[in-house]
C-alpha cells in the first residue's frame, strides 16, 4: 500500500511539474546564462538559412560587413526585438545585465537606411537569443524548446534559372514571341515574373509564360526577374535570352536604349561596388557600343553592356544608360534607361543643425541686458554727481 | 586697519563693451535677417491678400497673375518654391546630413537635400533642410526656412529636380528633439517630402518638420 501511494505521488508529481507543451532539454549555456533560441531550433527559424554568423561558444555573431544587429529585452524571452543597436560587423552578448534577454541577428546586408528598415525575413541568415541568468543567482535551468544540438534549418534558396523563347523567334514583324521562364525557391512557389522584352516594353505576370508582340525588327535582349516567397526580385545571367525578329523591307532605321538594370549594390553602404547592365536594339546593324553615366561625374563604355563602378561617397545617384547605334549616334537616358541608385551613409543619429546656437542667443540677450543696465546706471549716477555738484555750487555762491 | 577693494577703472567699461558687442553681433547676424524675412513676408502677404498683386507695381500697372504652379519660379532646374511663404530658392541635392562642414557649405547657397533620401519622383521620402537662423554673414540663406512654421495643411510646395517640376501639398507639422530621427523610418503611403529647420528661430533647441505628400 505504501509503495502504491509513493508511486502515485511520484507520477502525479511528474505530471504536475512538467509543462504541458514543452519537453525538458539540457540547455545550451554560455557564461552565466543560457540560450533560449537558436537559428534552426524551429522556434523562430523560418526564413533563416542558419548558414553563417553565430557562434554559441563565443556568444557572438559576426559578418563580413556591418550586417549584425543586437536587441535587448527584460526577462527571459525566446524572441526579443526591443532596444535595437546600430549595425556592426560583430555583436556579442557580453555586458548584458542579469534578468535580461539579448538577441543577435545577422542579415545579408545592412537593413537600416536613412529612410527606413527595408529588410524582410528572407534577409536574415542567422541569429541567437540568450538569457543572461536570474539576478538572484538561482539556477538557469531551462524548460524550453531549444535542442542541445540545433539542426540548421534547411537553407532556403531561390534563383532565376532560365528564360527561353518557345515560339516566334526569327518571325517577320509584327512578330508575336512566346517566352518561358523558370525559377526555383525552396520556400514556396514563385509568386511573380517581371519580363523585360528588350524593346523597352515590360510586363509583370504571375505566369511563367508570356507572349509579346514586337513591332520593330532586330535583335533584342530579353530578361526576366522572379519574385520569390520572401518577396525578393531575382535574376541571373541565365535569365536572359536573345530574340530575333526579321525586318520588313520597308522598315526605317530604329534604335533605342531598352533597359538599364542595377544588378547589384543598390541600397548598400559606401564604399560600394555596383554592377549595371544596359540593353538596346538597332534594326539596321545592331548596337556598336554601350555607355553608362554613373551619376557621379564618371562615364564608362563597353561592348557587352556590363558595367561596374565603385561609389565611395554616400548619395542618391541618377544613372543613365546609352547605346551607340549603327548610325554612330548615342541614344538613351530615356525612362527605361534611367535608374536611381541609393548609396547609404551611416545611419543619421541627429537632425542637421540649422539654427543659431541657443547659448549664443541666451548670452547675447543677457549681455545686452547687462550692458544696457550698466550704461543706464552709470549715466544715472553721473547725472546725480553732476546735480549734487551743481547744487553745492549754487548754495556756496 | 580696514582696506577697501576698488574695481579697476576699466573693468566696468570693458564689461559694458563686451556685453554690448555680443548683443549687437547677435542683433546683426540673427535678429536682423529674421526681421528682414518677416517684413518681406508681411509685405508680400499684404500685397497678395489686400490688393491681389505680387508686386508693388501691380498697384498702378495692370498685372497678369502668373504665379500659379510656380510659373514665376526662378530656380526651375534644381529648386523649391513655396508660394504660401514666398520661398523661391535653389536646392543642392545629395548633401550628406552627417557631414556638418558639407551641409554648412551647401546651406550658404541654398536648401540642402539629404543624400541617401529619395529624389523627387523616386517614390520614397525626400529630406530637405535649411536654416531658420544662423549667426553667419550669409545674406540670403541664413533664415530661409524661418517661415516654415507659417505653413498649413494644404499649402503647395513645388520642387524642381533636373528641370522637372514635382508638386506636393503640406499634410502636417511636427516639433521634435534634434536627436529624433524616427520620421526617417516611418512608412508613408505615398511619396513624401519633409522640410526641416531649427526651432524656435534664433535657437537650435528643437526641430520643426513639415511633411508634404506628392500630388
Amino acid at each position: 500500500m505504501k509503495k502504491l501511494v509513493l508511486t502515485f505521488l511520484f507520477v502525479f508529481g511528474l505530471f504536475f511539474y512538467l509543462p504541458q507543451s514543452n519537453v525538458i532539454f539540457a540547455a545550451i549555456g554560455y557564461g552565466s546564462g543560457i540560450y533560449t533560441n537558436l537559428c534552426g531550433s524551429g522556434t523562430n527559424g523560418q526564413g533563416d538559412t542558419c548558414t553563417k554568423g553565430c557562434d554559441t561558444t563565443q556568444g557572438a555573431c559576426t559578418s563580413t560587413g556591418p550586417f549584425v544587429v543586437k536587441y535587448s529585452c527584460d526577462g527571459k524571452q525566446v524572441s526579443c526585438k526591443n532596444n535595437v543597436s546600430h549595425f556592426d560587423t560583430t555583436q556579442t552578448v557580453a555586458g548584458a545585465a542579469c534578468g535580461t534577454t539579448t538577441e543577435i541577428d545577422v542579415y545579408k546586408k545592412s537593413c537600416q537606411t536613412l529612410f527606413g528598415w527595408f529588410c524582410n525575413d528572407g534577409d536574415r541568415v542567422d541569429y541567437l537569443t540568450w538569457y543572461a541568468g536570474d539576478c538572484n543567482g538561482s539556477s538557469t535551468s531551462y524548460m524550453g524548446s531549444v535542442p542541445t544540438t540545433p539542426t540548421p534549418a534547411p537553407a532556403e534558396q531561390s534563383s532565376c534559372t532560365s528564360l527561353s523563347v518557345t515560339k516566334g523567334n526569327n518571325s517577320l514583324i509584327p512578330a508575336t514571341v512566346s517566352f518561358a521562364a523558370q525559377g526555383t525557391d525552396s520556400a514556396g512557389p514563385i509568386s511573380d515574373y517581371l519580363y523585360y522584352f528588350g524593346d523597352g516594353q515590360e510586363a509583370e505576370s504571375p505566369s511563367n509564360t508570356i507572349d509579346h508582340r514586337f513591332d520593330i525588327s532586330g535583335s533584342f535582349t530579353a530578361k526576366v526577374f522572379i519574385k520569390d516567397a520572401a518577396g525578393n526580385w531575382k535574376s541571373s545571367s541565365t535569365c536572359e535570352t536573345t530574340v530575333s525578329v526579321s525586318a520588313s523591307p520597308l522598315e526605317t532605321q530604329k534604335s533605342a536604349c531598352s533597359n538599364l538594370f542595377i544588378l547589384s549594390g543598390n541600397y548598400t553602404q559606401a564604399p560600394s561596388t555596383v554592377t549595371f547592365r544596359v540593353t538596346g536594339y538597332d534594326n539596321k546593324g545592331g548596337i556598336k557600343q554601350y555607355k553608362v553615366d554613373f551619376g557621379n561625374g564618371q562615364t564608362q563604355e563597353s561592348t557587352n553592356g556590363l558595367f561596374s563602378s565603385t561609389y565611395n561617397t554616400a548619395g542618391t545617384y541618377t544613372i543613365h544608360g546609352y547605346v551607340l547605334d549603327s548610325q554612330n549616334i548615342w541614344t538613351g537616358a530615356n525612362d527605361t534607361c534611367t535608374r536611381t541608385l541609393y548609396i547609404e551613409t551611416q545611419s543619421l543619429t541627429s537632425q542637421p543643425n540649422t539654427g543659431s546656437p541657443t547659448w549664443f542667443t541666451i548670452v547675447a540677450i543677457v549681455g545686452g541686458i547687462t550692458g544696457i543696465s550698466l550704461v543706464l546706471s552709470g549715466s544715472l549716477s553721473t547725472q546725480k554727481v553732476v546735480r549734487k555738484r551743481t547744487h553745492k555750487k549754487s548754495r556756496s555762491s | 586697519m580696514k582696506t577697501h577693494r576698488t574695481a579697476h577703472p576699466f573693468m566696468i567699461p570693458t564689461i559694458i563693451a563686451v556685453s554690448l558687442s555680443v548683443f549687437f553681433l547677435w542683433l546683426l547676424t540673427v535678429v536682423v535677417p529674421i526681421a528682414f524675412v518677416e517684413l518681406n513676408y508681411q509685405y508680400h502677404k499684404i500685397l497678395a491678400d489686400f490688393f491681389s498683386v505680387s508686386d508693388i507695381r501691380g498697384l498702378i500697372i495692370p498685372q497678369f497673375r502668373l504665379d500659379l504652379k510656380g510659373a514665376t519660379s526662378k530656380y526651375t532646374v534644381n529648386g523649391i518654391t513655396i508660394p504660401a511663404i514666398f520661398v523661391d530658392e535653389p536646392v543642392i541635392y545629395n548633401v550628406d546630413p552627417n557631414n556638418a562642414s558639407a551641409y554648412t557649405a551647401a546651406l550658404k547657397i541654398g536648401i540642402a537635400h539629404a543624400s541617401g533620401t529619395s529624389f523627387p519622383g523616386g517614390g520614397g521620402l525626400g529630406y530637405y533642410f535649411a536654416h531658420s537662423s544662423t549667426p553667419a554673414f550669409v545674406v540670403q540663406y541664413n533664415a530661409v526656412f524661418y517661415l516654415l512654421g507659417k505653413l498649413n495643411a494644404g499649402d503647395e510646395i513645388f520642387i524642381w529636380h533636373e528641370g522637372s517640376r514635382y508638386d506636393y501639398r503640406v499634410t502636417s507639422k511636427e516639433i521634435t528633439t534634434p536627436s529624433d530621427v524616427s520620421f526617417l523610418k516611418r512608412m508613408f503611403a505615398s511619396e513624401t517630402i519633409v522640410l526641416q529647420t531649427c526651432w524656435p528661430p534664433g535657437t537650435s533647441a528643437e526641430r520643426l518638420l513639415v511633411f508634404a505628400t506628392k500630388e
